[in-house]
């Protein structure tokens, strides 16, 4: 059976090479000042992915960095909603991270492969409703 | 008397970068299908090379290394102007995924 504490660590890990690998493309545009046609954050999912990654592992390094982090947060829509989450915490963080690697791993493919958007909303409910069974599986200690 | 093109009628600009955006001025995919040769190449090399030392070879190890020689390239193809945004953004997306798979095989 397969190694949970491993897959996580290895998620990580990948996730933060992904992250080095956007990192290094859109630095080496910018440090040599070439045209805003061919600069790769003009895809808004890349801009908003490496935004967001950006913001959330550097983030609280400097008072300005903090700000544009609030900004980012949005406010409840809903009347009486009892919203428990700190506006920036660690948990924020690591939804962002996810988030963004959902984004390059599944929703930037699909995009770029012109999968029809119903089957790509089919392809994503299966992944999660495998993901929350796999979460139960591991919680009833049938996986470990 | 027949007058022929010089440079600076197919480009604006005249340095090396001008010189290679010239076969992508009609046709986009000119450095794509370049690329593309060259990753075929280095894979064929890393996996053949392996497998006559060691005798087994490793496809996606070799795809890996290749697709990050792949992005190394269309970084420095995207500064010369010779690849679009939209093609860096397949190039990028595509290497992304084939080093995951390594990576995740790996371990």
């Amino acid at each position: 059976m397969t190694n949970v504490k491993s897959i996580v660590i290895n998620m990580i890990t990948l996730g933060i090479l992904i992250f080095a690998i956007m990192s290094f493309t859109i630095i080496t545009q910018s440090d040599n000042n070439i045209d805003d046609d061919f600069r790769l954050t003009n895809n808004t999912l890349i801009n908003d992915t490496y935004g967001d990654l950006e913001t959330s592992l550097d983030k609280q390094t400097d008072a300005q960095k903090s700000l544009n982090s609030t900004e980012k947060s949005p406010p409840s829509e809903y009347i009486g909603d009892l919203d428990v989450s700190a506006i920036i915490s660690g948990t924020r963080t690591a939804r962002s991270i996810i988030t963004g690697l959902w984004n390059v791993y599944i929703k930037l493919p699909m995009v770029i492969l012109g999968v029809n958007p119903v089957v790509a909303s089919a392809i994503s409910t299966i992944l999660l409703i495998i993901l929350v069974i796999g979460i139960w599986a591991i919680w009833k200690g049938a996986i470990t | 008397m027949v007058t022929y093109p010089d440079l600076s009628s197919l480009s604006n600009d005249s340095s090396i970068a001008g010189l290679l955006q010239v076969p992508s001025a009609n046709y986009v995919y000119f450095w794509v299908w370049i690329l593309a040769g060259i990753w075929t190449i280095i894979v064929s090399t890393i996996y053949f090379s392996e497998r006559s030392k060691i005798g087994t070879g490793k496809i996606l190890s070799a795809m890996a290394v290749a697709s990050m020689v792949i992005i190394m390239l269309s970084v420095i193809g995207s500064i010369l102007g010779i690849i679009t945004v939209d093609i860096m953004v397949r190039i990028l997306v595509l290497s992304c995924v084939i080093i995951g798979i390594w990576w995740i095989s790996v371990k």
